[in-house]
C-alpha cells in the first residue's frame, strides 16, 4: 500500500496545477459541508440551551402542543393555580413566549420574547454575559448576537410594540440563528401581547422527582386540557421540530456538495487516466500485478479527497470565526463527530470515484504500448 | 520448475493470428513455426505492418493465437491466469520499446525498480542500481527521463528490461529512434546481453545493422515468417 501511495503521489505531481485545483475544489466542498454541520450544531445549541438550562421536572403546555419552537401553546393562569393544587408539585413557574418586533438604532428585527417571573428560578436566560437579569417590568435582556447585530449595549433602549424597554443584560446560548431569544418579566410580555392572564407553558418542579409517574397521572386526572413532558421528552420534541425545519435543507445542500466533489474528483481521475493511457499500457506490458493500476488510482483519489478534507478542517475554524464576525447572528459549533463525519465522507467519495474509474482502466490494453 | 531442467527455447508451432478489421479478416501471422534459443540474438526483419509486433505480442502472451501454440520456456503464457501471467512477464520477459516508453513521472532508478517490484523482488532499488550500472548510466539514476538523451533513454529502457534477469528479451524496433552511433551501441549491448548473459533476445526491426550481430534472422512478409538462416549477413539478406 505504501508503494502504491508513492506511485500515486508521483503520478499526481506530473500535473501540479490540476492536482492543486482538485484539492482546492475538494476542500471547498468539504468546508461547505462542515460549515453547514457547524451551523446546524450552532442552531441546536442556541435553540435548546434555554430548555436544557431550565431543568424542570415537567414542561406543561396546552394539549396537542409538544414544543416551543413551532407550536403556540396558550394557557390561562387558572391552569397554574390548578397545577399548584396537585399533590407532589412544589413549584410552578409560568413562561409566556411572544414573537415581537423590536426597534433599535433605526433597525427593526423580530425577537422571541420569553416572559418569566424574575422571582422564580426557572424560565430565565441560561447565561448573562453582560449586565444583569431583568428585575421588573420595563426591562429586557437581549441575546448577544442580536445586540451585536443591532449595535445595542447594556443601558440602551429598544422599542417593542410601542413600549420602550431598557436593556439591562446580554445573554448567550439564546441564538436560534433565524431568531433570537429576549427575556423580560411575564407582566411585560403580557402587556406587549395585549392579553392578561395567559401563559405559554408552566415549568413544574416536584417535591420529590421520584414521584414523577404518580404526579403525571394526578395531573392528567385533575387538570384536563394540558400535556406534561419530562425534561428529556421536551428537549427531544424541540430537537425534532428544529431538525424538521433545518435538516432537509442541510442534507440537500450537503448532498449537492458531495456530488459536486465526487464529480470533480471522478472527472480529474478520468482525465488523468486518459492522459496516462500509454503509460498504463506500458506498465501492464512490464508485468504489473492486476491490482497495481486500481491501487494507483485509488491512491490518487484518496490523496486528492483526503487532502481536500484536511485543508477544509484547517480552514474551517478561521473561516467560521470571520463569518461570525461579519454576521453576528450566525452561530457555529464544530465538534469531533462532525470532523469524523466529513473525513468519512471524503473517504467514501474518494473510494466511489476510484471505483467509477476502474471501468476506464479495464478498457486499456497492453498492446497499446506497441502502437 | 527447476531452472536447470527448463527448456531453453521459445517455440512457435504453426502459429496463425487473424483478426477482423472493417469487416474483413486480416491474417497478421500465417502458420509461423520457429525456435528462438537462449544465448542468441534473433532478428525479425520486415516492413511496417508485416506482423512483427503481432509476433512479439503472441510470444509475450498478450494475444491468443488463432491456431497453433506458443511455448516460452515450457510455459504456454496464454494458459496462465492473469495474475500469474503478469508475474511470468515481469520475471521472465524483458521489454524494450521503440520509443523507450519510460514513465516520465518516475526517475530512471524508479522506472527500473518498478519492474523489480512487479517481479516481487526484495531490495528493488539495489537491483535497479545494479542494472543501471551494467548499462553504464548509474550516474543518471536520479534524473527524470525528460532530462536524458535518446541514447541514455534507451540504455535506461534496457536496464529496466534486464533488471529481473529475464531469460527472454523482446525488443520492438530498439534502434528506430536513435542516431547511428547510439543505435550501434545499443545493438552491441543487446548482442552482449544475449551472449554474455545467456539470454534469448528477439529484436523486431528493419535496421539492417543488426544483421551483423544476429545469430538468427527471420523475415516477416505479409504475415509469413521465413528463416534467413543463422549466419545470414547484411549482403546475403539484401540479395
Amino acid at each position: 500500500m505504501r508503494r502504491s501511495l508513492k506511485y500515486s503521489v508521483r503520478s499526481l505531481r506530473r500535473q501540479p496545477f490540476r492536482t492543486a485545483f482538485t484539492i482546492g475544489a475538494g476542500s471547498l466542498c468539504a468546508m461547505l459541508i462542515l460549515f453547514l454541520l457547524s451551523v446546524y450544531n450552532g442552531v441546536e445549541v442556541g435553540s435548546l440551551t434555554y430548555i436544557r438550562y431550565n431543568k424542570a421536572d415537567f414542561w406543561v403546555l396546552q394539549e396537542g402542543t409538544g414544543n416551543i419552537m413551532r407550536g403556540s401553546s396558550i394557557l390561562l393562569t387558572a391552569y397554574g393555580d390548578a397545577l399548584r393544587q396537585v399533590p407532589g408539585v412544589a413549584r410552578v413557574s409560568p413562561v409566556l413566549f411572544v414573537l415581537a418586533q423590536a426597534e433599535a438604532n433605526g433597525r427593526t428585527s423580530t425577537i422571541y420574547i420569553a416572559g418569566y417571573s424574575p422571582g422564580d428560578t426557572l424560565g430565565g436566560p441560561p447565561q448573562i454575559v453582560s449586565g444583569r437579569n431583568v428585575e421588573k417590568a420595563g426591562e429586557i435582556v437581549l441575546d448577544r448576537s442580536f445586540a451585536l447585530k443591532s449595535g445595542i449595549r447594556v443601558g440602551d433602549s429598544v422599542t417593542v410594540h410601542r413600549e420602550k424597554l431598557k436593556v439591562v443584560g446580554i445573554s448567550s446560548g439564546t441564538n436560534m440563528f433565524v431568531i433570537q431569544y429576549a427575556f423580560t418579566t411575564i407582566e411585560q410580555a403580557r402587556s406587549i401581547l395585549g392579553y392578561p392572564n395567559i401563559v405559554s407553558c408552566y415549568l413544574v418542579r416536584l417535591s420529590d422527582p421520584q414521584d414523577r409517574d404518580v404526579v403525571v397521572m394526578r395531573i392528567a386526572e385533575d387538570v384536563p386540557g394540558i400535556d406534561a413532558f419530562s425534561q428529556d421528552e421536551f428537549v427531544e420534541n424541540n430537537l425534532r421540530e428544529m431538525r424538521a425545519g433545518f435538516l432537509p435543507i442541510l442534507l440537500i445542500v450537503s448532498a449537492i456538495s458531495a456530488v459536486v466533489l465526487a464529480t470533480i474528483l471522478t472527472a480529474i481521475l478520468v482525465m488523468n487516466i486518459a492522459e496516462s493511457r500509454k503509460d498504463f499500457a506500458v506498465v501492464m506490458v512490464l508485468g504489473s500485478p492486476p491490482s497495481f493500476l486500481p491501487k494507483l488510482i485509488t491512491g490518487q483519489a484518496m490523496l486528492l479527497s483526503l487532502s481536500g478534507g484536511i485543508i477544509s478542517l484547517i480552514l474551517i475554524f478561521p473561516v467560521t470565526a470571520a463569518l461570525e464576525n461579519f454576521f453576528p447572528e450566525l452561530s457555529t459549533a464544530i465538534d469531533a463527530l462532525q470532523i469524523f463525519t466529513v473525513i468519512c465522507m471524503v473517504i467514501v467519495i474518494g473510494l466511489v470515484s476510484s471505483l467509477v474509474c476502474f471501468q476506464r482502466l479495464k478498457r486499456i490494453y497492453p498492446l497499446e504500448a506497441f502502437e | 520448475m527447476n531452472p536447470s531442467s527448463e527448456s531453453r527455447s521459445i517455440i512457435l508451432e504453426h502459429v496463425s493470428k487473424s483478426y477482423r478489421e472493417d469487416g474483413s479478416v486480416v491474417h497478421a501471422l500465417n502458420d509461423a513455426s520457429a525456435e528462438f534459443k537462449r544465448g542468441r540474438l534473433a532478428l525479425v526483419l520486415g516492413p511496417s505492418g508485416s506482423g512483427k509486433t503481432t509476433l512479439l505480442s503472441l510470444i509475450a502472451g498478450f494475444t491468443q493465437p488463432t491456431s497453433g501454440a506458443v511455448t516460452v520456456f515450457d510455459t504456454k503464457p496464454t494458459d496462465l491466469p492473469p495474475a500469474k501471467l503478469q508475474l511470468f512477464r515481469a520475471a521472465k520477459i524483458g521489454f524494450i520499446f521503440q520509443n523507450f516508453l519510460l514513465l516520465d513521472w518516475l526517475t530512471v532508478e524508479e522506472n527500473v525498480a518498478l519492474v523489480a517490484e512487479f517481479a516481487g523482488r526484495n531490495s528493488a532499488v539495489s537491483h535497479a542500481r545494479a542494472a543501471l550500472e551494467r548499462v553504464g548510466i548509474s550516474h543518471l539514476a536520479g534524473r527524470y527521463p525528460a532530462n536524458l538523451s535518446q541514447g541514455e533513454k534507451q540504455r535506461a529502457a534496457i536496464a529496466r528490461a534486464c533488471v529481473n534477469n529475464p531469460h527472454l528479451l523482446l525488443a520492438d524496433e530498439p534502434t528506430a529512434c536513435l542516431e547511428s552511433k547510439q543505435g550501434f551501441e545499443i545493438i552491441k549491448i543487446l548482442h552482449s546481453i544475449a551472449k554474455d548473459e545467456n539470454r534469448c533476445v528477439i529484436a523486431a526491426s528493419h535496421d539492417l545493422r543488426l544483421i551483423d550481430y544476429a545469430d538468427g534472422i527471420f523475415r516477416l512478409e505479409d504475415g509469413v515468417l521465413k528463416t534467413s538462416g543463422p549466419c545470414a549477413t547484411r549482403d546475403s539478406y539484401n540479395n
